[in-house]
């Protein structure tokens, strides 16, 4: 159809198309989450507050356009949830104002209604961000009033309003830094897109159910996952259901209940029925059980199933070669560190690159001078972690013509982890960072457990090959039969009560029911410290304790 | 002259009995649980602080709503109803969008009672800074200064109110959208807390870090001693999510470095406590004006 006006009950049919289409893509809305979690909630809380529109518009007795609107955007504005959801509301509610005394709208009345409602929306947000569904609005408003003209039919109205808002929606990361550096679109401009689309689809006269087939699925590296990856964060498994009255009585079937069972097979479930087909989206490690059991109410009509480790991999590796191309930026940090653990627990501390080595395994000045590359600063400063490393770090120092390098001059990973927590590259100079970083690493303990490999007699300890022995530094402190009385009698010579944090770093010797009895032990002895457990991996010791 | 009756929000963290001192009233919130909403009571009628926590301790959010214009009709309609002029001192704009809710809803009521004045100010804090802006209306009333007097009052004396807060981690602040920190805030901090003010702006901003819980508690003890101005002179307020304990420490460490006139220990009610996490610890005063913004580099 191709209509030169629009009515109310025109104008309901397309509210309910928004709100159709918008249910269905409402957890895609909901990961353009800028936090990389999956927790975002700007779909959810737009679909909540157009719903509560469209229940208002199907209630309204008076079917002239005005009428409609008005009772869309009141019942928009009394839902709406979050900021996404009040500008949506404002929107609807200027286009509502658009619309005043109007029984119907012809194709120039509905592009005056988009710019009244921008202006409403605008009018309700003290500071108006642009790269948000507030710039989405104001784009495909403006759009839609340029090209207006005698051959405009509300069809092209809309066509036009829902292309430019594609494109506009596509360059709010220019607008907006958070987006770009998150890798996202404007969530809030996604969802009115979403919401438009849904109601071109039904002026175009398309079965709504059509619409929310499986999404197609993202082009990945394959290669990010291979034979010793581990399965982290399982598969986005989407599929639509058709129920079958020979295996159900469909009448019975309630999506709640049915939701439910579900929640016991993975989470970020999200579940909606129309007529007699069932939409699943769900994160599970184990997708097979979920088509086994959802396939005793019916057959699947689509199906996606990605690995989303797969894809966080993918994404993770992008993003480093973007870096590289990058501009140097002011400051960057340098880490040798051991063990796959610590290496991730100083990657979420803010190493920029850790070069991989240690006691028994000194990386070369080669090492580190691509290390410094690839850190791509002004500014580097670097931790060796090692007293045996303090030197080739420096000479790669005065090789390094590239950038200015500064070796703090760390003798254990305690040491570093002291100066890395309290990073401030907000200080006015680079002097001042490095000062910081010194500053920050005074004070601080680190010991060691580990098996003795001889017999041994040091500080008047006698040691038998085989005995769990402590130290600090050059200071051996303590020597015992078993791994957790040489822990505690560690802790108590490094005068741990004296300290508030302390953390236990576990090498991949150390198995689950010691680890339980050592924090347990400490936790008694210690009860105003807070704790931290750390899985190392392979650390070349049993347990490293930092305490400060 | 009219009476006037001054109001906050669930933001605002004044207990019943400071509530009633100083005759305050407050617009509900609401919590969002599981599907559930529950309005978000500073008497905590509906369920324990320590429900609340353990639902985020289990690493799930609890998510929360401005006060819904429902609400700002009934509170506001029952004061004009009864004659009263109203001073709403709401949470910053930054944190709630309440404020432009009852500007909208103000306009109605006025409407309905054109000899009601109501104003609706964006206090630019949260928490017990929000309601200790809502004390100094209520004191200026009390001195029986006008509706608009007040409000032209608060509005100057909001830049001078100070807030120095510390939580354990900021991870549930940032999820909230609620805090405004450069990415060495976030992360696995080990036992770094980060150190939190309102900014000239009302924006929460993480302002500098310090290793320890116990060296928190302390810094934002200096850091107020450092900010107040004529202390002998002032309640200076504590507020708290469920960490009764330490709030006594602060206390302590207060009536030693600060010099003032009384110091009152207040819950942070649900929904600063779902934004924040539990053992958020905040110290209020006021002092010089407020002239640090996000972005700026904090000079000790």
């Amino acid at each position: 159809m191709s209509s030169k006006v629009l009515d109310g009950p025109m104008f309901l049919e397309l509210l309910r198309g928004g709100v159709f289409y918008l249910s269905a893509n409402c957890q895609e809305v909901n990961d353009l989450n800028v936090f990389p979690i999956p927790d975002g909630d700007t779909g959810e809380n737009m679909m909540r507050t157009i719903n509560g529109g469209l229940s208002y518009a199907e209630k309204c007795e008076d079917d002239s356009l005005s009428s409609v609107a008005q009772a869309a955007a009141k019942g928009m504005i009394l839902n709406a949830r979050g900021n996404s959801g009040v500008i949506l509301s404002q929107l609807a509610a200027g286009l509502a104002d658009g619309f005043e005394d109007c029984d119907e709208a012809d194709p120039e009345k509905i592009a005056f209604a988009l710019r009244s409602g921008v202006e409403r929306a605008y009018g309700a947000v003290m500071n108006p961000t642009e790269g948000t569904m507030l710039t989405v609005a104001r784009e495909s408003s403006e759009y839609v009033n340029k090209r207006i003209g005698d051959d405009s039919t509300v069809d092209s109205v809309i066509e036009d309003c829902l292309q430019e808002m594609d494109r506009s929606l596509q360059r709010t990361p220019d607008l907006l830094d958070v987006l770009k550096e998150a890798g996202v679109i404007d969530s809030g401009g996604a969802g009115l897109v979403y919401i438009v689309q849904g109601a071109y689809s039904v002026l175009r006269g398309e079965t709504l159910s059509s619409h929310i087939g499986a999404t197609e699925v993202k082009q990945v590296d394959i290669t990010k996952f291979n034979s010793d990856s581990i399965m982290r964060f399982g598969y986005c498994t989407e599929f639509l259901l058709q129920l079958q009255n020979s295996k159900i009585y469909i009448g019975d079937f309630s999506v709640d209940k049915f939701k439910e069972e579900l929640s016991g097979f993975g989470n970020s479930i999200v579940c909606f029925q129309m007529d007699t087909i069932v939409k699943v989206h769900i994160h599970t490690m184990n997708p097979g059980d979920v088509l086994n059991h959802c396939q005793k109410y019916g057959e699947f009509l689509t199906m996606k199933i990605e690995n989303m480790t797969l894809q966080h991999n993918s994404s993770y590796h992008e993003s480093d070669v973007e870096e590289e191309k990058s501009d140097p930026s002011e400051y960057a940090s340098v880490i040798v560190a051991t063990g796959y653990g610590v290496c991730e627990v100083m990657r979420s501390l803010g190493a920029d690159v850790i070069i991989e080595g240690g006691q028994g395994n000194n990386p070369s000045a080669e090492t580190f001078l691509d290390a410094f590359r690839a850190a791509n600063a002004k500014t580097v400063f670097v931790f060796p972690n090692n007293s045996n490393i303090i030197m080739t770090a420096k000479q790669a120092a005065d090789l390094c013509e590239d950038c200015d390098v500064r070796v703090i001059e760390s003798r254990d990973i305690g040491q570093c982890y002291a100066a890395m927590t309290m990073t401030n590259y907000d200080l006015t100079d680079a002097d001042a960072v490095e000062e910081n970083f010194k500053e920050a690493m005074e004070g601080v303990k680190t010991a060691t457990v580990t098996r003795s490999i001889r017999d041994a007699n040091i500080n008047d300890i006698n040691i038998s090959k085989g005995d769990f022995i402590g130290f600090s530094g050059k200071n051996m402190l303590s020597s015992e039969k078993n791994i957790c009385d040489t822990t505690a009698s560690l802790l108590h010579k490094i005068h741990a009560d004296e300290n508030d944090i302390l953390i236990l770093i576990y090498g991949n010797t150390v198995e689950d029911a010691t680890r339980k009895s050592i924090v347990a032990q400490t936790r008694f002895v210690y009860p105003f410290a807070e704790i931290f457990e750390i899985d190392g991996g392979n650390i070349d010791a049993d347990i490293i304790i930092i305490a400060e | 002259m009219g009476m006037v009756k001054i109001l906050t929000d669930s933001c605002g963290d004044l207990g019943k009995e400071t509530r009633e001192i100083y005759d305050i009233d407050y617009c509900r919130m609401n919590t969002q649980y599981d599907g559930k909403e529950t309005p978000a009571s500073l008497d905590w009628e509906y369920y324990t602080p320590k429900s609340l926590y353990d639902i985020m301790r289990d690493g799930n959010r609890v998510f929360t709503t401005m006060v819904p214009t429902e609400e700002f009709v009934n509170v506001f309609g029952k004061y004009a109803g009864e004659g009263y002029d109203i001073i709403y001192i709401g949470c910053s704009l930054k944190q709630s969008g309440s404020v432009n809710v009852a500007k909208t809803v103000a306009k109605d009521v006025m409407k309905i009672y054109p000899d009601v004045k109501i104003h609706c100010i964006d206090s630019k804090h949260a928490s017990t800074g929000e309601g200790m802006i809502a004390i100094r209306a209520a004191e200026y009333r009390d001195q029986g200064l006008d509706a608009d007097t007040i409000a032209m009052k608060v509005e100057e004396d909001l830049k001078y109110c100070h807030e120095f807060c510390t939580v354990h981690t900021l991870d549930c602040l940032k999820r909230a959208g609620r805090v405004k920190a450069s990415s060495a805030f976030f992360g696995n901090l080990l036992g770094v807390k980060p150190i939190i003010i309102a900014d000239a702006e009302g924006d929460q901003t993480a302002i500098k870090k310090v290793k320890g819980r116990k060296a928190a508690l302390d810094e934002i003890v200096d850091l107020l001693a450092e900010a107040v101005i004529d202390s002998e002179d002032q309640t200076l307020f504590i507020s708290h999510a469920d960490c009764l304990d330490e709030a006594e420490y602060v206390k302590k460490q207060m009536e030693e470095k600060i010099p003032c006139k009384e110091i009152r220990i207040e819950y942070m009610g649900p929904i600063i406590g779902s934004s924040i996490g539990p053992s958020g610890m905040a110290v209020f005063g006021w002092g010089k004006e407020i002239t640090f913004r996000s972005g700026d580099k904090y000079e000790q």
